[in-house]
Formats: structure tokens, sequence, C-alpha cells
């Protein structure tokens, strides 16, 4: 099961759409490193933590691995109250709280009375649950566990090490049958206990460079000019530049996704109108600029 | 051929290790796997690649990585196989240089004694006086060029040239040449320890001056410098100047992480959202019938960190520490809603949000509106024992500040960026009498976060 080899050259046809969500599946284009941490972590077992800057596109190279090596794909998004045997399994001890007292008054029939006194019932599988049980090898993301309490990712240890965890409720044993590809992203907002990043493999997602941009916007936008592009392109990263000199609230840099956002946007008027936008002001800079001082700083500038 | 002979991964890893990034023995089995595996294989790029994804996991902890790893394999060959061989050829080369050299002094040093000798023997001979301790020990500095310390070569040699009066010239002048010889080997063994560290010293500064934008000012290279340079003090001749003009970091930021999880007071506060289940089957083994489950607030960190900083003046140099302090306190502890302030000197009349000291407020306002019964206040400031100072008037403010403080904070710590053996005679050591001082060290920043967790051991109060 380990020769899984991920290539990052797998793209989904256009508007191919995931049969059990319905939703389109954008290409994704990986650089090589990027390739290569995602293989050394399928090969050692390990889960491979991504960092970088937002929108980069470090949640859905999960998904993107999910469709090339054609497996299920699981996502437990991290919230602030997440606790981490949410990500295993939720026990309903209220409902079963509730059929006793059903069951005592006879209020409930002699099935579900049987029901009761079996506790499995009650075992609500989380994603991470899942990803063990499946029977087949499963891509698991754990999305911005930054978010989560600071201890965290320290009660994910033994789950990760050792790939088994236990239902305390009724004592049962999981054990994965095939380990997960385990993706965990964060934005860095918190810093992440030692004990945990000693057992990840790490990788920090690189902005792309010029010629990658270009490809990835293609790739999303096949049928747009090569001179939109080129111009959309030039513009986007003028303004990148311009972002990175700067400081203070103005300077959250724009990115990846924000720019296909925009591209969108320019993509409803006809190319003649795009490149005489793209010449004046920044158009519809509110997909790009996300501050009251980045309006102000680079508005005046692009006049 | 197995990957660590040839490649010099495990100095690698001991240096990254040596640097305070946090990593275990299976880290190191893993890259071998990876290794044998045909990962990383290609090129030292690729190489490089895979030993940052497996042993660093952040981008600072990153850059540490590539300066250690460009260090190690600096200007070796693109090929692997070259790599062990040409570091050899070079350590080769670096002996037969020395060799060539000292070899000269061997000489001169075997001709000189030779002369003297036979020359108070003969002397000796006639008056009938054996002793040949003092002549060698007037003779043996002469031997060497000026600079250079004879002073360990000398003892050994002693013993060995005293020898039982024997009358046989031939005897004498064959121990003198062994003298000799010893004295030369002995010198060439030395030069060679103090050599090839120098080389070791100097990669650094060729490395920081190259194109690649690297940071100096990292302590944790800067911790790992001073263990390597210090080792290097053992041999005077070695220590070359190496003056760095970066911040001053008794204490890594890990170390700082660490200490600061420590402080948490876990308190059910909030929403209920919790399902008690005992209190719940209580319940219903009272009243006969579940009519509601009972909740719980979850458990959160209710500690309230004031953290008061000073500023400018002789704290000038200890500002990359106080940034560090707020930093770690801010973004790895569990202190959500950690207050930073800033003073000058000693808080007199307002406490300042920022750094720049524009944005205040008095303290009166202070003491009221920001501390609450749950905060905890760490003081950052030399209490001018920097300038080894002893100013009454410092020490009276700031004895009122603290006394006021006292009533509304829970708990109060003051941390010293002094060593603690300058604090004596200052101003610091009269305010140490009031609230509990430390220095800012591994163990001095453990005992401040211990204290205010209402931890204070009395066998601790040395400090006061």
């Amino acid at each position: 099961m380990s020769n899984l080899v991920y290539k990052g050259n797998c793209q989904p046809a256009h508007d191919e759409k995931d049969p059990l969500t319905e939703q389109v599946i954008y290409p994704y284009l990986p650089d090589a490193a990027l390739v290569e941490a995602v293989n050394l972590a399928i090969f050692l077992k390990r889960p491979l933590l991504l960092k970088g800057e937002p929108g980069c596109g470090k949640t859905r190279l999960a998904g993107a691995v999910a469709y090339e090596l054609g497996l299920p794909l699981k996502a437990w998004y991290i919230k602030s109250i997440s606790r981490a045997r949410d990500g295993l399994y939720t026990y309903d001890a209220v409902g079963r709280l509730r059929d006793a007292q059903l069951a005592a008054s006879r209020a409930i029939g002699v099935e579900r009375a049987h029901h009761i006194s079996d506790p499995t019932a009650y075992v609500r599988w989380g994603p991470m649950g899942e990803a063990f049980l499946s029977q087949k090898r499963t891509v698991l993301l754990i999305d911005e566990i930054d978010k989560a309490d600071i201890d965290f990712p320290n009660d994910l240890l033994l789950e990760l090490d050792e790939r088994r965890f236990k239902v305390e409720e009724t004592g049962e044993e999981i054990r994965a049958t095939h380990s997960p590809i385990v993706f965990i992203t964060s934005n860095d907002e918190k810093d992440l206990p030692d004990a945990f990043l000693r057992r990840c493999v790490f990788h920090h997602v690189e902005f792309p460079n010029d010629d990658q941009l270009l490809r990835i916007v293609k790739s999303r936008f096949p049928q747009a000019s090569s001179q939109i592009l080129t111009k959309t392109i030039e513009r986007f990263l003028a303004l990148r530049t311009e972002m990175s000199q700067g400081s203070g609230a103005a300077n959250k840099k724009v990115t990846t996704s924000e720019l296909l956002d925009w591209f969108n946007v320019l993509q409803n008027y006809p190319d003649d109108e795009i490149l005489s936008k793209l010449e004046g002001k920044l158009p519809f800079a509110g997909v790009l600029l996300k501050s009251w001082e980045a309006h102000q700083r680079y508005l005046k500038q692009s006049n | 051929m197995t990957p660590q002979e040839e490649l010099p991964l495990l100095e690698l890893f001991t240096r990254l290790k040596e640097s305070d990034i946090p990593l275990g023995l299976d880290e190191y089995q893993l890259a071998l796997k990876a290794i044998q595996a045909g990962f990383g294989v290609k090129d030292l790029e690729t190489l490089s690649r895979m030993c940052k994804a497996l042993w660093v996991s952040s981008q600072a902890d990153g850059e540490i990585f590539d300066y250690h790893f460009a260090e190690i394999f600096r200007a070796k060959p693109k090929s692997r196989h070259g790599i062990a061989a040409d570091h050899l050829k070079e350590q080769i080369k670096l002996i037969q240089e020395i060799t060539q050299k000292t070899s000269r002094y061997a000489k001169l040093a075997a001709i000189v004694s030779a002369v003297c000798f036979t020359g108070f023997f003969a002397v000796g001979w006639h008056v009938g006086f054996f002793s040949e301790d003092k002549p060698l020990e007037k003779d043996s500095p002469q031997i060497f060029p000026p600079g250079e310390d004879p002073a360990p070569v000398a003892p050994p040699l002693e013993t060995e040239a005293t020898p039982e009066p024997v009358v046989d010239a031939i005897y004498v002048l064959a121990l003198l040449v062994a003298g000799a010889s010893f004295l030369g080997i002995k010198f060439l063994l030395d030069r060679k320890n103090q050599t090839l560290p120098e080389t070791d010293i100097e990669a650094p500064k060729l490395t920081t001056t190259d194109d690649q934008p690297f940071q100096p000012l990292r302590d944790e290279v800067q911790l790992a410098e001073s263990i390597r340079h210090s080792e290097e003090r053992k041999h005077p001749s070695a220590s070359i100047t190496f003056a760095r003009a970066g911040d001053y970091f008794p204490i890594t930021q890990r170390q700082m992480k660490q200490s600061w999880r420590y402080l948490r007071r876990n308190l059910r506060e909030g929403p209920a959202t919790e399902l008690d289940v005992e209190a719940t089957i209580d319940h219903i083994g009272r009243q006969g019938i579940l009519l509601n489950p009972v909740m719980l607030s979850p458990r959160k960190n209710r500690t309230e960190l004031v953290l008061l900083s000073d500023q400018d003046g002789s704290m000038v140099p200890f500002q990359g520490l106080s940034r560090r302090l707020a930093e770690t306190a801010q973004r790895s502890g569990r202190l959500d809603n950690a207050g930073i302030y800033y003073f000058h000197n000693c808080p007199v009349e307002f406490i300042y949000q920022d750094t720049y000291l524009t944005e205040g407020e008095t303290i009166d306002a202070f003491l009221q509106n920001r501390l609450s019964q749950r905060s905890v206040v760490l003081i950052f400031s030399d209490g001018g024992a920097a300038r080894r100072a002893f100013n009454p008037m410092r020490t009276a403010l700031t004895k009122a500040f603290l006394t006021r403080l006292q009533e509304k904070a829970r708990y109060i710590v003051w941390l010293n960026p002094m060593p603690q053996g300058r604090w004596s005679g200052t101003t610091a050591a009269s305010i140490a009498k009031w609230v509990p001082m430390f220095e800012v060290s591994r163990s001095g920043f453990q005992s401040a976060i211990d204290v205010l967790r209402g931890r204070h051991k009395p066998a601790l109060e040395i400090y006061r």
C-alpha cells in the first residue's frame, strides 16, 4: 500500500464535479518541493504539516491528492471550541439516558429497549474515527489546527503516532486498517507544541512565482486570452510587491485565491474593457484590498 | 554503502540539536529510512529539502537549518560520492601544510638544544656537574619563536631529560634529540588542534556575507555559536576576535514558550456546554426521572497576565528580549488577554501602551481599569543594575508603585535582565527586598512563572 506516489500532474477536466458533493473540482498545480514533501509524508506515514500565507492553497492540497490517488477525503475543520476527541467520536450520553427513561416508562417498544443495552449504538464517529475505520486508505485533512486550544495537538499524539484510539464509554479499541494520509494546515496564529511538531513532516507552502501563477490562472480559466492573463497577473504582482514593502494593517498581501476571484470578476467583461480597466484605477479593489488602510494607500497610489 | 558514511548527516543533526531544535533519534532514523527509499538523493537541493521537511517545523528554524546545511556542505562538489572524499582531502592538505611549517621549528629546536647541551655537557664534564634541568629550562624558551607559549611542553621534558649520572655523551645526545623531536611533535599537535577549529569558526563569517538572506540575530544560532565558541576558548591562541553586535538572549525563544505554558489557572466559566454525566445520574437517582441533564462550563485559563516592561535608557540592549517576552506570552501561552504596558525607569505618573511611550494613561486609571483579582504582574526591568547605580529616589518611587500594585494584583514578580551577581549595591538589590526578583535565565524565568502561579517556594528566597 505504501507505494502510492503523488505526481501532481493529474488534473480534473474542466467543470468536472465531485460525484458526492456536486462541487466543481478545480485543478491544483503544486511545485516540485511540495510534491516531494507529500510523497515523503506518504512513505513515512507521518502527517504533513502545511504552513504558509492564507490563500496559497494549503487546504486545497488534500483534495488534490485525494483526487489524483482516487482516495476518499475526510475533512475535519477545527474550531476554537474543538476538542481532540470530537474528531474521533462523540458519545450521545444524553440520548442514551433519554431512551433508558422512556424504556422504563414503557413509552418505546422492545426493539428500541434492546438498543439501549448496546452501548456502541450511541457512538458517532468523527472524521478521524471514520478515516481509521475505513476499509480503503483515506486522505484526512485537519484544517487550521492552530484555531483550537493550545493543548489540542498534544491530545492527538497517540492517535497520529500509533493510529489507534479507545472509545472510553464502550472500551472498544479502534485500530486503523489502513493508515490515512494526514494533512494538517496551520495559519501560524498560535505556536504548536514541540512534541506534536516533532511527529510531523513540515512544509512551508511558498507563494507561486510568475510562471506558476500564470499556469494556475490558465488552468482555471482555459478560455481566457493570454494577453488578458499576462496583463492581469502583471498588475496583481505589482500590487503584491508594493504591499510587501508596506507595513501595518495594510500589509496583508494579496494571495492566489484572491487573484482567482479577481480574475473571475474581470472575466465578466469583454477583453478590451478589461484591458482599459487594468490600465486605470485598480478595478474591483474590494476583492483584493481588505482593510481601510490598504484602500487608502494603494488606491491613491494607482491613480 | 550506508548514507551515514557518505554524508555528514549526523553532524548536521547534532548541530541542529545544539541549536535547540527539538529532535529525537527517531527523526534521524526517519531521515536515513527516507534516504534509503530514494528520497532526497538527487542533489544537495533535494537532500536539504528532505531533511528540512523532517527536522524543522517553522520558518525561523528553517533559517537555522539553511545556515548549518550551507556551512557543512559548503563548497562541496555536486555529486554525493565526492563529498566525503573531498572533505578528507581538505583535512589532509591542511595537516600537510602544518607539518611542513612545524618540521622547520622541530629541526631548529633539535639543533639549538643539541648545541647547547653538548656545550654544557663539555663544561660539566670538566667541573663534574651533571644537572641538566637548569640549562634546559633556560634554553627551551629560546627554541620557540616569540609569541608561542612553551609552558605546557616544558614539564614532560624535564622529567624525561633528568638522566642518571651516566658518563656517556652519546646517550645524552640521543636523549636530547628525542626530547627535541618530542617538542616538535607536541608543537605540531598543538598547532593542528588550534588551526582546525579556527577554520570552523571562520565559516559563519563567510556564509553571512553570502547573498542568501540570513539573519544572524537569531538567538538559537547565537546560542549554538557561543557553545562552540566557548569550547575553542580552551586554546587561547584560537580565540580569534569574534565580536558579535547582537542582542542579549540568555534564554531561547523555545524555553520561554515552554515556561509560559505553565502559567495557567483553569476555572470553569462561560456557557454550560459540557455534560456532567455523574451529576445527571445522581439527579435521576434522586428524582426518579430525567428532567434535565446537568451541564457544566468548560475549563478555561483565567490567568490575566500584565507585563510591565521598562524601555529606553539602560534597557536599550534588552529591547530584543523585551519584545520576545511579549511575543511569546501572547502567542504560545494560554494567555489570550495578556496586557503589555511600558514605562521608563519606574512608573511614576503614567504607564504607556506603546514602546515609544506616547500613548499613556495615568497610573490611577491603569490600576483601576487594567487589573483585576485574577491579574498577575510581571515587571521586566534592570532596576538600575545595568548602570550599577543606587538611586534612593528611584527606590522610593518603585516601592510606592509596588505597594499600590500589590493591593490590586494577585501576584507580582520582577524579571531582571542583568545577572544576579550585578545587583548588589544597586537599586535592584533594594527592590528585590520588596518583590521576588529573578534574573533572566532558564531557571530564573521558571521561578518567576512559579511565583505567578502562586507557588513561590520559600527555599528560593535567597533572592531576597
